[in-house]
């Protein structure tokens, strides 16, 4: 018993990292079907945030508030310049979002050098967790990535914005013969994407090394954990996240990690073979 | 990128003035002749993005400083050294074509850098059957036996098992490995392994990650299970930095041994490093007049607070070595300056080096333990000549 207890914190986190990684790209990518390769970027730039929070003498509370904001900002000045002409076709979106990240990551290297950035997280420590002691920085992580889950939820559930977005996605001419203005709505949606990824690169930045570079890492997974869960539903964020997490953190204990990540993507394309819409579909 | 000495531009109309001069006078002679004047290029090729760069910038900074310090003294045999900087952004591919592209599209005398070793692997297998030269600069795991390759940083001879000796006497005889998936983990593993028993120690469980792994939550829990006398960790570049953050917050109350671990690190960051113990060939701590010179040079051009390391040391001694073999041969010509290199020496910060018969450069062996951002001296190997079995070239 003892030792399953490590083992399902262990699980938690890794679905708490892909989570929360994820829900940026359920948006931009899920709901709105714009492929985004510069989500990595928008991670790396939350992270930054809390760097240059922290260099200015914030903690990193402050960092966790303001970089939603600076990716929100960001988000909705990209997509009023760029993204708003690339709607309508797939193609020039994978290009202009892929040079996008390449020129996010050389301004970002240009402006911090190459060298990993120093942040500190709060809470070093570990807590006692039916008498095993867990870093208490993770179990706030998990906390943390499932409460902005559910409020992600509530959003697009239950507020106008999220009725006037799945209107808008279902139908973009008879929303706006509705009084809806898809245009302000699709920058609105494209911005939140931005800022929960802002959001999830302060999580991480105490967990990795940050760099400019570093976003690069969560892009591959987190259209993985979309495209499993069910592209168009942010509840298919969860169930793509607690498939690959658990069944990767599961793996690692019996097989070598380099076979486990590759055997559960390759358990991933046979689900999707099998259930193209992903498990939870919209 | 842009600010190097030498523009795209301004080579080619180097060379264009160069062979338009050249071009009457040397009409008939042989092209190994013609190559003989004219400034000397050599290639630069390693991780400027990707995993290692948090390495590649002091080791590109170390050669800039090489190559300013020998222009500014006249360059090589009176010809100045101009150089091509290219990424290899640690990838094999990138290796592979930067390397192709250094050799047949720039013509470089040389190639100089690299640092993960799947980049040597990668290179190599450019440069070895053209015949051209590499010179590798970062500590690695040894058993490249190759006419045209040469080392500067330490093999396991020369850092696992002066450090194993003093782990298994003072730490105790068990460890367990975590390394980064590729060939320098798992080879060094083997070493580590077999160093370890020799001392009557034992490996207990080797583990390896792919890049960028984001979670060794895992990983950490089996050490914990496994209760190792110490870890020893092989994760590069900026891997080793998340594993740092998160071995601290597991607080498994375990010595941390990485020789990946140096001054660019420590600097970095100093509480995650703090205790660590490493072994490289060269720390700033160094004290020597050579090294407080270096140390000056490297201040003066890169700024006062950049740190130094063991890979960057090695790339600025292969310059200045590669710069003593041409000035032997009395020409850039490749086997000519291979024969010279084997007979060369050089005053380098971390004492006098020079290649043993393996190709491998003999270098120092220092175990250390950092504090604070800095390292402290555990004990000091001295020079180790390079043992690689079987290779005598």
């Amino acid at each position: 018993m003892e030792a399953l207890i490590p083992f399902a914190l262990n699980a938690l986190t890794l679905i708490s990292i892909l989570l929360i990684v994820s829900m940026g790209m359920a948006i931009i990518f899920g709901l709105m079907n714009v492929i985004n390769l510069a989500h990595g970027e928008f991670i790396t730039i939350g992270a930054f945030t809390l760097v240059v929070v922290q260099t200015l003498g914030g903690n990193f509370w402050l960092a966790l508030i303001a970089a939603p904001m600076v990716g929100y900002m960001i988000g909705l000045v990209l997509e009023k310049a760029l993204i708003a002409r690339i709607y309508e076709n797939p193609l020039h979106a994978i290009l202009v979002t892929w040079g996008l990240s390449l020129i996010l990551q050389q301004v970002i290297q240009l402006i911090f050098g190459a060298a990993p950035q120093s942040v500190t997280g709060p809470f070093p420590g570990s807590i006692d967790v039916f008498g095993v002691a867990y870093p208490a920085y993770r179990l706030f992580l998990i906390a943390f990535a499932l409460a902005t889950f559910a409020l992600t939820i509530a959003v697009f559930k239950k507020t106008r914005f999220g009725l006037d977005l799945r209107a808008s996605i279902q139908s973009s001419e008879m929303a706006s013969v509705m009084g809806v203005n898809p245009d302000k709505i699709n920058a609105r949606a494209f911005a939140s994407g931005a800022a929960l990824a802002a959001l999830a690169g302060v999580l991480l930045a105490p967990l990795t090394a940050v760099t400019a570079f570093m976003g690069i890492n969560y892009l591959a997974r987190s259209f993985f954990v979309v495209l499993i869960g069910g592209a168009g539903s942010i509840s298919g964020v969860a169930a793509g996240s607690g498939l690959i997490g658990s069944l990767e953190t599961a793996l690692s204990y019996e097989i070598p990690t380099t076979v486990a990540q590759a055997l559960v993507l390759a358990l991933a394309i046979v689900i999707l073979r099998f259930r193209p819409q992903g498990i939870l579909p919209a | 990128m842009s600010k190097r000495n030498l523009t795209r531009r301004q080579t080619l109309a180097t060379i264009g003035k160069g062979a338009a001069l050249a071009g009457a006078a040397t009409l008939g002679m042989p092209a190994i002749v013609r190559a003989q004047s004219g400034p000397i290029k050599l290639g630069f090729l390693s991780g400027l993005t990707g995993l290692e760069t948090i390495l590649g910038e002091t080791q590109l900074n170390c050669f800039e400083l090489a190559v300013s310090q020998i222009n500014a003294a006249s360059g090589i045999a009176g010809r100045q050294v101009e150089f091509i900087v290219e990424d290899d952004q640690t990838t094999t591919k990138g290796a592979i074509e930067k390397a192709r592209k250094l050799i047949n599209q720039d013509q470089v005398d040389a190639t100089i850098g690299l640092i993960a070793s799947l980049t040597h692997v990668a290179a190599r297998s450019v440069t070895t059957p053209a015949k051209k030269l590499l010179m590798y600069t970062t500590y690695y795991e040894g058993e490249v036996c190759e006419r045209y390759f040469f080392s500067t940083g330490q093999i396991p001879n020369q850092q696992i098992d002066p450090s194993v000796e003093w782990l298994t006497a003072n730490e105790g005889k068990t460890t367990y490995i975590i390394g980064s998936d590729y060939v320098w983990p798992r080879k060094s593993a083997d070493a580590i392994r077999a160093s370890m028993e020799a001392k009557g120690g034992k490996v207990l469980d080797a583990e390896f990650f792919p890049f960028g792994t984001s979670d060794f939550g895992p990983a950490l829990d089996r050490v914990k299970s496994a209760n190792p006398d110490f870890v020893w960790c092989m994760c590069a570049g900026n891997d080793l930095i998340t594993f740092l953050k998160q071995f601290n917050s597991f607080g498994l109350g375990k010595q941390l041994f990485s020789q990946g671990l140096d001054d660019v690190f420590s600097q970095a960051e100093p509480e995650l490093t703090n205790g660590a113990i490493s072994n490289q060939a060269y720390f700033m701590g160094i004290d020597s007049e050579a090294n407080n010179a270096f140390k000056k040079a490297y201040g003066d051009m890169f700024g006062a607070d950049k740190p130094i390391n063991a890979i960057g040391e090695a790339a600025y001694n292969a310059v200045y070595l590669y710069k003593a073999a041409v000035e032997k041969a009395g020409t850039t010509e490749t086997e000519a300056v291979i024969d010279a290199l084997g007979q060369v020496s050089f005053d380098a910060p971390q004492g006098t080096v020079g290649f043993a018969a393996n190709n491998v450069a003999r270098s120092n062996s220092i175990l250390a333990r950092a504090n604070n951002g800095a390292w402290d001296v555990i004990n000091n190997y001295g020079q180790v000549d390079p043992v690689v079995a079987g290779c005598s070239l």
